[in-house]
Formats: C-alpha cells, sequence, structure tokens
C-alpha cells in the first residue's frame, strides 16, 4: 500500500496533459459542435516548432511565446477559417472526415516544414528530471511542478471565462444556432474563430508539456493522446470543463496505479494500461446520459441551410434496370479477365491488394451509402478478417478460402458485438464508440498470442482448391476480382432490398422510420454487423494475396485513412468504393516507383486536401464527376429528342 | 431612463413618409432551388407591411435576404438610404433590424433571463439591462414565473412572447415577425398580436408574415402578396 501515494501523485502529470486537450476538445465542441480529433496533431506541429526552435538555439523562453502563444492560436483560427466554420452544422460525417483528413495530413505537413529528423525534447522552464521536493516516498521533478502549475492557472482562467463572461455566453449560443446568435447582433464566426484559437492554444500547452514526459517529439504519441482526452471530454458529457478536467485526472491516475499494481508478465495486462481510456470512453458513451443524446438538439435555422445533393447515381441505377446490369456486369467480366492475365506479377500482386481495399471501402459503402451510420473501426474488423483467417489456416489446417468467410464470420460477430451499444447513440457517439473499439483492437486484441501472435503476426500460404494452386499472382487476381465483382453485386443486392430500404428509411429519420413500426435498432444492427463482415473479408483477401498479416496493416489509423478516401469519392455508389482501393495503391505504387522518395509523403497532403474537398462535395467526387458530365451532355441534346419537341 | 421609441425614428420624424425599407429585384435560391424571382417592395418609416401568401410562396425566403441569413443571387436592399445587400447577419442586426425567425426563435439551452440578456445585450447599455428584463416581465408575467427555466421548455407561446419582448422593451427600427402566430391556440394568439400593437405603437415599423390573410390585412398598412417566388398584389389595406 505504501506504493499507491506514489502512483497517485506520478500520475498527476499525465492526467494534467489529458485534461488540457479534453479541455481544448470541450472548448471546440461547445461552440462549434464539431469533436476536433486532429487536436493532438496540432499539438505536435507546435511541440515540433518549439523543440526545434530550441534545438537551433532560441531560448526556450522566446520559443514558448512564438510557438505557443502566437504560433499555437495562429493554427486554430487559421483551421477555423479555412474548414471548422464551414462545417458548422453539418452532418458528423461530415466533420469527422474533415478532422480525420487533418489528422492525417497535418503530421505529414510538419514534417515537410521541419524536416524528417525529430528534435530533442526540451523543457519549458525548470529541468524536467531534477528534484526539487519530496512528498511522502514520491520525488516532485521540475517537469510535474511546471505542467500541474500551468493546468491549475489554465483551468481556473478558462472556468471564468466560460461562465462569468459575455464571451462565454456568446460561445454557448453559436454552437446551439450560429444563425440565430447573429440575429441577436452577435458576430458568430469571430466568436467560433477565438474559441478554435483558444482551443489550439491548450492543444500546444499539451504538446510541450508531455515532450519531455515521453522524451521524444512523436505525432503519434500526440495523436493517441487525443483519443484518452476524448475519454476525459466524455466523462464530462463534452461540455462541463469541471468534470472533464476530473476525468483526466483521474485517467492519468488509475493508468499509473494499474501500471504499479497489475502483473506484467501476462500479454493482456501489458495491454491493460495503454486500453484504460478506451474502455472508459466506451462505457461513458454507453451509461452517461447526455452522451447517449447527443444529436437530441438541433439548431432551430438549419432549414436555411442549402439541402445535400441527392442520391442520383441510386436512382440512376434502379431506372436502369436488368438488362443495361447484365450489359455492365458483362462488360465487367471482360474487363476482368484482359486484366488478369496481361498485367506482370508486381502489379497483379498490388491490384489484388487494391481489391481487398476496395471490398474494405464497399464495407463503408454499405454502412454509411445506404445505413447511414459512421464507423473509425473498419480497419479493425479487417484485422480480424484477417487474423482468423490466417490462424484458422495455420493452427487448424482450414483451407485458405473456407478461412475467409470464417474470418468474415469472426469480424461480423465482432461487429455485432460494437453494433449492440452503438445502435442506442446516433452520429458522433456511434462514432466514438467504434473509434474506442478500434483502439482497444490495437491495444489489447491484435497484440495477443492468438490472434497477432504477439504483434509479430501471422504467415499463411495461398489458397488451393483442388488441383488448383493460386501461387501465381495472376491467377490469384482473376479470383480475386470475380469474387470482388460478387460482392459488389451483393452490396448493391442489399441496397435494393428490404433491408436496404429500411436502413435508408431509419438514416433518413429514426423517428419517422420507428413511427411506420420499423425497428431502428435492428436494422442498424443488421447493417453494421454485414458491413464489419465485408470489411472482414477484405482483411482475410489482404492476408491470403500478402501471404502475411500483422497488426500494423490494419491498426486504428487505417481507418481513419480508409474512411477518408471512402467518403471523399462517394460513399453512396459501388464505383466510389472501387475506385478508391484501386487508387489507393494505384497512386502508392506510382509515386514509390517513379516520384523521389521525399513525395511519398505528400500521400497523407493528398488525402486531407480530398477530406477537405468533400466538406464542400459532400456527393464525393465521382458523383461529382457524373454531375458535370451530365452538364456537359445537356449542351448537345440528342437529335431524337429534338425532333419530338418539335 | 427608459426607451420608449427607436432612437432612429426619433431623430427622423420626418422621415415617416419615406421608405425605410427598399427590396429591389430581389432573386435567391437554396442550392439548386430557386425561391425567388424579382421580388420588390417597399416599407415606410413607422408602417407595417404584411407579406402573405401560400407555403412555399417565399415569404420567409424573403425576411431571410432581408436580414442577411441568405445572400441574394441579384437584386438590391436599401434600409435607412443605404445599402445592405450581402451584409452580414449581425451587422444588419446592430443597424436595427430585428428577425424573429419562424419557429423557435429563441435559444433553447439558455434560461429565459439568459436569452433577455443575449437580446437586449447590443440593444441597450449594459446598467439598464436589468431595468429592461423587469420592464418584460411586466408586459409578460408568465416570463417572470419561469425566469430560471430552460427556453426549451417553455410552450410555443411563451417562446413567441419571449422573441417578442426583446422588440418591446428595447424597440428597433424595423421588426420582422415571421409566422408569429402558427401553431397557437387562439387566444395566446390573441396575446402575441396584442403585444405586436403594443411594439408598433412605439414606432417600431414592422414587417409581417402571415398566412392568416384576415389577421394580416387588419394588422398591417400595406399588404404585399407573393406566390411561386414572385410578387402578385401590393396594396394598401
Amino acid at each position: 500500500m505504501r506504493q499507491l501515494p506514489i502512483d497517485i501523485l506520478s500520475g498527476l502529470p499525465y492526467g494534467c496533459v489529458y485534461g488540457l486537450l479534453a479541455l481544448g476538445l470541450v472548448m471546440g465542441y461547445r461552440t462549434s459542435g464539431v469533436l476536433n480529433l486532429a487536436l493532438g496533431a496540432q499539438g505536435f506541429l507546435v511541440a515540433l516548432f518549439f523543440n526545434a526552435a530550441i534545438d537551433a538555439g532560441w531560448s526556450p523562453l522566446v520559443s514558448f511565446v512564438v510557438w505557443v502563444i502566437v504560433f499555437g492560436p495562429f493554427v486554430g483560427i487559421a483551421l477555423d477559417r479555412l474548414l471548422f466554420r464551414h462545417v458548422r452544422g453539418a452532418p458528423v460525417v461530415v466533420q469527422l472526415v474533415s478532422v480525420l483528413g487533418l489528422l492525417i495530413a497535418i503530421p505529414s505537413l510538419a514534417s515537410v516544414l521541419a524536416g524528417s529528423t525529430s528534435p530533442s525534447p526540451h523543457a519549458l522552464i525548470l529541468a524536467p528530471s531534477s528534484v526539487y521536493a519530496h512528498l511522502g516516498g514520491y520525488a516532485i521533478s521540475g517537469q510535474a511542478i511546471v505542467t500541474v502549475s500551468i493546468t491549475a492557472v489554465v483551468l481556473a482562467l478558462l472556468s471564468y471565462l466560460m461562465h462569468f463572461s459575455k464571451l462565454g455566453l456568446y460561445m454557448r449560443l453559436v454552437v446551439e444556432s450560429p444563425k440565430l446568435a447573429e440575429l441577436s447582433g452577435i458576430e458568430a464566426e469571430r466568436v467560433g474563430a477565438l474559441a478554435w484559437g483558444l482551443s489550439s492554444l491548450l492543444a500546444g500547452l499539451a504538446g510541450v508539456l508531455i515532450v519531455p514526459i515521453l522524451h521524444q517529439v512523436s505525432s503519434f504519441s500526440l495523436t493517441t493522446l487525443v483519443v484518452a482526452a476524448t475519454a476525459a471530454a466524455a466523462v464530462g458529457g463534452l461540455t462541463s470543463l469541471p468534470l472533464t478536467m476530473t476525468g483526466a485526472l483521474l485517467l492519468g491516475i488509475t493508468q499509473q496505479i494499474i501500471a504499479g499494481f497489475a502483473p506484467t508478465s501476462a500479454q493482456w495486462t501489458q495491454g491493460l494500461r495503454p486500453s484504460l481510456p478506451f474502455v472508459i470512453l466506451g462505457l461513458a458513451l454507453i451509461f452517461h446520459p447526455r452522451l447517449t443524446h447527443l444529436a437530441g438538439r438541433s439548431d432551430p435555422m438549419a432549414g436555411i441551410n442549402p439541402p445535400v445533393p441527392s442520391l442520383d447515381v441510386v436512382r440512376r441505377q434502379v431506372r436502369k434496370g436488368r438488362n443495361s446490369r447484365w450489359v455492365v456486369g458483362l462488360g465487367a467480366t471482360f474487363a476482368i479477365a484482359v486484366v488478369a492475365l496481361n498485367v506482370t506479377d508486381a502489379w497483379a500482386f498490388y491490384l489484388s491488394q487494391g481489391a481487398s481495399y476496395a471490398c474494405i471501402f464497399l464495407s463503408i459503402t454499405l454502412l454509411n451509402g445506404t445505413g447511414g451510420q459512421i464507423s473509425l473501426s473498419q480497419a479493425s474488423f479487417a484485422g480480424i478478417g484477417g487474423f482468423v483467417t490466417a490462424q484458422l489456416a495455420i493452427h487448424f489446417a482450414l483451407p485458405v478460402g473456407a478461412g475467409v468467410f470464417a474470418g468474415a464470420l469472426g469480424a461480423g460477430i465482432a461487429g455485432f458485438i460494437v453494433a449492440i451499444p452503438s445502435s442506442r447513440l446516433e452520429g458522433l457517439g456511434t462514432a466514438l464508440v467504434t473509434l474506442a473499439f478500434a483502439m482497444l483492437a490495437d491495444s489489447l486484441l491484435f497484440p495477443l498470442s492468438w490472434m497477432g501472435n504477439g504483434g509479430t503476426g501471422v504467415i499463411l500460404p495461398r489458397p488451393q482448391f483442388g488441383s488448383i494452386s493460386f501461387n501465381s499472382s495472376r491467377l490469384l487476381l482473376l479470383f480475386v476480382l470475380v469474387f470482388l465483382a460478387g460482392l459488389s453485386w451483393f452490396v448493391v443486392w442489399i441496397r435494393e432490398s428490404r433491408l436496404g430500404l429500411e436502413a435508408l428509411a431509419v438514416s433518413s429519420s429514426r423517428r419517422g422510420a420507428k413511427a411506420v413500426g420499423l425497428s431502428d435498432k435492428r436494422v442498424s444492427i443488421s447493417i453494421f454487423t454485414l458491413s464489419a463482415a465485408i470489411a472482414g473479408l477484405g482483411g482475410g483477401i489482404f492476408a491470403i494475396t500478402d501471404q502475411s498479416i500483422s497488426p500494423n496493416d490494419f491498426n486504428s489509423q487505417y481507418s481513419f485513412v480508409f474512411l477518408v478516401p471512402g467518403m471523399g469519392l462517394g460513399s453512396r455508389t459501388v464505383y466510389g468504393a472501387l475506385v478508391g482501393g484501386f487508387g489507393y495503391v494505384i497512386v502508392k505504387q506510382l509515386l514509390s516507383t517513379f516520384a523521389p522518395q521525399s513525395f511519398g509523403i505528400l500521400v497523407p497532403l493528398v488525402v486531407g486536401v480530398l477530406a477537405i474537398s468533400w466538406v464542400l462535395h459532400p456527393e464525393g467526387i465521382i458523383e461529382r464527376q457524373h454531375r458535370y458530365m451530365a452538364q456537359l451532355k445537356s449542351f448537345f441534346p440528342k437529335k431524337g429528342l429534338v425532333a419530338a419537341s418539335k | 431612463m427608459t426607451i420608449n421609441s427607436p432612437p432612429e425614428l426619433r431623430e427622423n420624424s420626418s422621415k415617416k413618409d419615406q421608405p425605410l425599407l427598399i427590396v429591389d429585384n430581389i432573386e435567391a435560391s437554396y442550392g439548386p432551388f430557386r425561391a425567388l424571382f424579382g421580388v420588390s417592395f417597399t416599407l415606410n418609416y413607422g408602417s407595417s407591411t404584411a407579406l402573405l401568401g401560400p407555403n412555399g410562396a417565399g415569404k420567409s425566403t424573403v425576411a431571410r435576404v432581408i436580414s442577411g441569413l441568405i445572400r441574394p443571387s441579384k437584386g438590391h436592399i436599401y434600409f435607412k438610404g443605404d445599402e445592405i445587400t450581402g451584409k452580414d447577419t449581425w451587422r444588419i442586426e446592430r443597424l436595427g433590424v430585428a428577425h424573429v425567425p419562424e419557429g423557435r426563435g429563441v435559444f433553447a439551452s439558455l434560461t429565459v433571463e439568459e436569452n433577455l440578456k443575449v437580446f437586449l445585450s447590443n440593444a441597450v447599455p449594459k446598467k439598464l439591462i436589468g431595468e429592461k428584463i423587469d420592464e418584460a416581465y411586466s408586459f409578460f408575467p408568465r416570463l417572470k414565473e419561469r425566469s430560471f427555466q430552460k427556453a426549451e421548455t417553455l410552450s410555443g407561446g411563451e417562446q413567441r412572447m419571449l422573441a417578442l419582448s426583446r422588440a418591446l422593451v428595447a424597440p428597433p427600427v424595423l421588426l420582422i415577425a415571421d409566422e408569429l402566430s402558427l401553431g397557437l391556440a387562439p387566444i395566446v394568439s390573441q396575446e402575441v398580436w396584442s403585444s405586436m400593437d403594443e411594439i408598433r405603437k412605439k414606432g417600431t415599423s414592422i414587417l409581417v408574415i402571415e398566412q392568416n390573410i384576415d389577421r394580416a390585412k387588419t394588422f398591417a398598412d400595406n399588404v404585399v402578396e407573393l406566390s411561386r417566388g414572385k410578387v402578385v398584389e401590393s396594396s394598401s389595406t
């Protein structure tokens, strides 16, 4: 028991850093309704420049003023001008994709600007490891003093601002309805920009304070940290600053207690400490009364915004009917055969990988395009599918082809388990539950020996059907493409089935669907489970193509990466999913083959730009092009129609 | 010190017959859907005009274009002689245009008293806010009973009273009232229209948007009738 007070005190600095980020999240959310998951990336950007400047000979204080006090808020205000103000009041999926685009693009942009060498970690004032006092058995370090003191001052100032100042009141109004606030004479955009500047300042502070504790300037640590901060913000119902800070401190302290008491020998206990924030996030979402109704209050002036473009693609497909589908199907089969038999072995391999990604994008098409749901764990379901396929082949000698379907079943079961709590939530709540699951899969599930082989991954053979072996990449490509064509047909079939129609009804209006006797939960769970199973199929195909699978192939970051092109190209069309899957590997390979190595860093930037472009065109790039073509065609009317009109 | 009429009107009592608001050939759209096709009309200082028409005629869109919520694709709007076309909503509000939108025109998450503070924060000096809130309560005693209740818990009629109370205690130059009596019980509707009379007596010009033709004609000096985004008739009552 002597250890307990020391664990509590040593957990405080971690809790304070979580708290600063969580307060930044809450500030942004309260003002704009956008949960800025890219806040950790903003913190990383500030921390990177702060430490690089000290490396270059600046004094820590000057670097702090320039990068944290001036540059930090500037980043927030600039992002507000470029992005956040345009997504205020937009559907949750639009908001999430835009912040995920930033999450992916900012670290890449930072590397371009600051160079690939990571700067040394520096402290702000006191030497981080020097001991300045003792409390019980706990040696109080310089970093602990600085972190706790700065957090206390920030918390006091923020509490005053939010509860007693005019600006605090205006911030509350702007989140409820920016247009109504403007009708009351409040400059909503300026209030929003100030809140984002403040939020970014807090992120920069957290970034600068955590670097000496982690002993490195790492974008991955800071982006993961923001999920822990989200758990703390969830404890505060995404609104209460004191409860958010309490949640953050308890989180930091509990993590240290677990680290001190849990045995280090077992695999699962090693993953317990990093998993704790995600468990808390999941539990808060399920049981916190305010979070279960996140979509409850809507902007009374929302009807003024232009409507989201209609699903022209869906209508076109219905109009085309069966005959044209046969033509398209036969044409696609011919194209598949030509491509599969004529590409080099290397490209056959890359295209097979593309097909596996296309399966994962198809799972997004079904989930979002038909079901109107959003998931940040599609890569985790793909990982489960891949690992189950591989483990069954290695340990139970199950044929790999059958293993792919067993993997899909495994992913479907995982999807079903996640869908049960998420079906009680809407929009952002669902997204956060899936985010918690993805993080848990990273830290707890994939490192298990019977899943990801202790984190080292699993090697498996190529499939064999009777005497036909798929060791040739071209033959495998042919098989995979035919499989993908079948899966595409299945997704279209689901969309036009009774379940698809019910899902469209539920996604349009849950209340309306309930009023006509539909069970919204049954429909949501069914679509989510099917979507997870399809992602699992994608993971299985990836595993048999690559002949190996490791946790890094499908970590949580990939869920973000998949979601951005999945939505940006057009989540409502099968065509968009196919272009997304194949485009992803083709662009990647072309860049790595023909472009200088440093160009590889631009891929995340492209993903970020894609995310931002989607905010402007939520119907997706593919559908947008269809409309441009339709406009172009309208300049050249068909002769028959002209004759008829005459 | 109490403010009984809009300062603008007290300074410009000679302007009574001049147009306060000129809406000139306005066109506006919601994304690809065009809602207004060249709407024009004027509203004089101290007068009241009713915008009439069936659902989808474009009445609320005209109100939104005037208050800056929607930018028109064509045409001009002049307020007190200055062009306000495309200006930010908050700037137009600070010029003296109060727009009470259709439906819930109050902040649901704030209490009644906080709503009043927000409405008055830009309209009267800070030291007068408490006095003005008491004045609003004297007009609508029901609001006083609910002063610490969140606005979302008020009935539809009480929410309209709360939205109008601002115009009662700090009269704007122009009040745009969109479908104030929609969905209200007759007795509550009567109370809301009475408060509109009070606001008019204080000298505020009023643009009222209404589906109840008889009620609107009784109240307004002029009538502008819209159909499918176009003005089909303008007349005095």
